[in-house]
């Protein structure tokens, strides 16, 4: 008797053993087969060199061979049995051939001592006899087999996995910052980092080397200590608070890298009740604290009200400036007290109040297993526009997402400072002709940005220098983008790269103005660093951009914010919706809906990006996908995923912006793959 | 089917309806497991010149081709998203067993045709053309 506890053929619904539960068959012998490389893989094999070396490689199906026996009580119920099979095994192909079969069918194995289940998928079936349904004996006292050494292949996919297919598990991600002291993110209350599967894990369209460092309560004017200090959970706002009292949120001028911020994520365990409240910042114009613009912010607190894990998004405004509170000069906003009516205080339970000041998501090495690169699905949805109020502007319908190993870098960042703040270790910048450093609260994640204002038909130059403490952690093959704004007149941009004595000349592009409506992103094309061929035990030595802005005519500054390399050579997907030549609009992502980006749940399609109701997950609408291959990923490897997004200008068709503020949540999914057997430690 | 975890090979061939039509804006198809053989060809002269991509597909995508595919607009991407190609479907053939369906060139419609031609009188005889 076979060690096997399961071996079948199932959709499901339907199945069909090999192990006689029923099913009248019998499984005789079968030797599993390990997927083999198609063609053999591809070799770089030339007769006028030694040996040779794989070049690439793709593994092609598995023909599985079982020899069984089947019994039957009579004809009818023998014939019955082997119509149930072929039923079964022709939906299989249906499955693949039909653009209306949703259900696929696969094998199922399990040995009597494993642990886990494995499925693949079948893609196809033969058996050329039936040897012999008319030869005796059948039924009897005795009841023999009445087939012996029916064959029959069975074709499946590469690689067996522990989820059905068209199913997937949830993994945990998270991202943790260590600033003033403290570990800020995804965190327990004991601040110790704690990677979640929950729709908890934020990322943004920036990466500033920020956070909170200050948030008080003003009940009446007594202060309270420092809440990110404080046990958890904490108070927000007082047990009973009334019209006047605050709270505060800073980041200190004088903590590490000082600079303005755009969200905060709470953690809301006990909401704060019968209680209204304005959003304030510190103007420069009075100077004083005025309320946010209509628009400007999205509080899905709604006043600290809801509880759960859930955000306050704004843009920064332009005339915000640091001021002192309670002896701590920071920049400062603050959610103040209007109308109190059988009011109750709050508590922020679980972790403290952060920012959202980065734009990847980490997911450790122990959370995905398997011998071949896992196939991933996520789950995106924008947090930072208010419902579907398109007023909010951070709507989003443009998102690519690049995947690299932390074993590469863990400092390495895709988010290059275009300014004289918050550089990243070992990044050096030089002012070239015609360029100097100023303030855009506004526009910039870091409130400081080059500003560009060569005459027409001269060049402004600035260059970004990597040296040896960090240059090594951007080998790599990239897409380069610029982030810029401009006021008027057209500008050609490229950006020369000098690397390892290479030096690499992107693409002259040629910008149009944008109408002064926001953060432009220019592709600059992709770029290898250093030239291809040199292991990682290659330290490189340094890594120069330089970025030339020419003005044609006219007189107009050009600003840039961040060189942004976002990694290829691992996996990079980009999707969209799509707006047309009248400013009509394709399917956004916001408050509303969310955005897939699946490569498990729909085994037909490598990849797929629907955009699905949050209420009912019932399809809204697709975005459309460029890829080369599906989302998937190294097992057993540190990983971070980064992202970049873009919204539509409502007034200009095929206008897309690139603002800093916009901010998603991501739950992460993966279907784990391997050659055979699982094992232990799934 | 993933192989290694870094490849740095791999086209994707996205379609997308033509310039000109009143449906512009979505890609309506992106091929990558379906690239059966992929040659282009780019010129000093002109840059994009010539693409020659086969497909294998069903029966749906093959008809969905036949009705709408002349003009529409191509565009072939590598593993960094650099565009490889970038033109319109000029010539499709579909090949189904042992029945061939060419369609186009779409370049060779006539926008604007002229034709010189003899009027002939049937009612002499000999018949005289003039």
């Amino acid at each position: 008797m076979p060690m096997l506890e399961v071996l079948e053929v199932s959709n499901g619904t339907d199945t069909v053993s090999f192990l006689n539960e029923g099913s009248g068959f019998v499984l005789d012998s079968w030797f599993p087969k390990i997927a083999q490389p198609k063609e053999d893989g591809i070799y770089k094999d030339s007769s006028l060199a030694d040996g040779r070396q794989l070049a690439m490689i793709r593994y092609a199906n598995v023909q599985e061979e079982f020899t069984l026996k089947i019994t039957g009580g009579d004809q009818n119920a023998l014939s019955y049995n082997l119509r149930k099979l072929r039923k079964l095994l022709n939906e299989a192909n249906e499955y693949w051939l039909s653009g209306f079969a949703y259900t696929p069918v696969w094998l199922a194995v399990k040995g009597k001592d494993e642990a886990y289940v494995r499925y693949s998928m079948i893609t196809g079936w033969s058996y050329p006899e039936e040897n012999n349904p008319f030869h005796p004996p059948v039924g009897g006292i005795v009841v023999l087999p009445s087939m012996d050494d029916f064959e029959i292949t069975i074709e499946r996919r590469p690689a067996w996995t522990p989820n059905q297919p068209g199913t997937d598990t949830a993994i945990e991600a998270g991202v943790t910052q260590s600033y003033d002291g403290r570990l800020l993110g995804n965190v327990d209350s004991a601040g110790v980092a704690d990677p979640t599967t929950a729709a908890e894990v934020f990322f943004s369209n920036k990466h500033i080397f920020t956070n909170l460092t200050d948030i008080y309560e003003d009940d009446g004017g007594a202060f309270s200590a420092n809440l990110l200090d404080a046990a958890l959970p904490h108070r927000l706002l007082p047990a009973v608070p009334v019209v006047g009292d605050i709270l505060y949120f800073g980041i200190d001028t004088a903590s590490a890298s000082p600079g303005p911020f755009s969200s905060l994520i709470t953690d809301i365990g006990t909401a704060v009740a019968g209680v209204t409240g304005v959003w304030e910042y510190w103007d420069s114009g009075g100077p004083g604290w005025v309320a946010f613009g209509a628009n400007t912010i999205a509080d899905n607190t709604d006043g600290f009200s809801n509880t759960g894990v859930l955000g306050i998004f704004w843009n920064h405004p332009s005339t915000w400036i640091a001021n002192i509170i309670n002896g701590v000069t920071a920049w400062w906003i603050r959610f103040r007290v209007t109308v109190a009516a059988g009011a109750t205080g709050g508590e922020q339970q679980n972790r403290d109040i952060y920012s959202v000041t980065w734009p990847y998501v980490e997911v450790q090495d122990d959370q995905i297993m398997g011998e071949l690169p896992a196939l991933l699905r996520a789950r995106i949805r924008n947090e930072s526009n208010y419902d579907d109020d398109k007023a909010y502007k951070k709507y989003i319908d443009w998102l690519m997402c690049g995947v690299r190993g932390v074993d590469r870098g863990e400092n390495f960042t895709a988010y290059i400072p275009l300014a004289d703040t918050q550089l990243i270790t070992g990044q050096s910048n030089t002012l070239g002709a015609n360029a100097a450093y100023i303030d855009d609260v506004e526009h910039s994640p870091r409130g400081r940005c080059v500003e560009l204002t060569p005459p027409a038909g001269v060049g402004g130059i600035f260059t970004v220098t990597l040296d040896n403490t960090i240059a090594n952690e951007y080998k790599g093959r990239f897409r380069m983008f610029l982030r810029y704004r401009l006021f008027g007149n057209i500008w050609d941009i490229f950006v020369r790269t000098r690397s390892f004595g290479n030096l690499w000349t992107s693409d002259t592009i040629g910008i149009l103005p944008t109408q002064n409506i926001g953060l432009g992103l220019l592709d600059m094309g992709s770029l290898n660093l250093p030239p291809a061929g040199f292991g990682n035990n290659e330290v490189v030595e340094e890594i120069e951009f330089q970025i030339w802005g020419t003005l044609r005519v006219g007189a107009s500054p050009l600003q840039l914010y961040e060189l942004i390399l976002m990694p290829v050579d691992e996996w990079l997907g980009q999707f969209y919706g799509y707006d047309d030549e009248n400013a009509n609009w394709g399917p956004m992502v916001y408050g509303t809906n969310y955005l897939d980006i699946d490569s498990t749940l729909f085994p037909k399609r490598l990849i797929y990006a629907p955009v699905r109701i949050r209420a009912t997950d019932n399809l809204e609408a697709q975005w459309t996908n460029v890829n080369v291959r599906p989302f998937r990923t190294a097992t057993e490897r540190r990983t971070r995923y980064w992202f970049l997004t873009q919204n539509p200008e409502i007034a200009v068709a095929f206008q897309e912006i690139a603002n800093h503020s916009y901010s998603e949540n991501i739950q992460l999914f993966a279907t784990q793959q391997y050659f055979s057997s699982i094992g232990k430690n799934l | 089917m993933p192989g290694t975890i870094f490849e740095n090979t791999g086209l994707s061939v996205l379609v997308d309806e033509p310039l000109l039509s009143a449906r512009i804006g979505g890609t309506q198809y992106s091929y990558t497991k379906e690239l059966n053989e992929y040659t282009h060809k780019r010129s000093a002269f002109m840059d994009y010149d010539k693409a020659t991509i086969e497909l294998k597909g069903d029966h749906l995508n093959a008809e969905d081709w036949v009705e709408y595919g002349l003009g529409r607009n191509i565009s072939v991407k590598d593993g960094g998203l650099d565009t490889s190609f970038n033109g319109f479907a000029n010539n499709i053939e579909i090949v189904v067993g042992g029945v061939t369906l060419r369609l186009g060139p779409l370049l060779g419609i006539g926008n604007r045709v002229s034709g010189v031609y003899a009027i002939q009188d049937n009612t002499v005889n000999p018949p005289y053309r003039r």
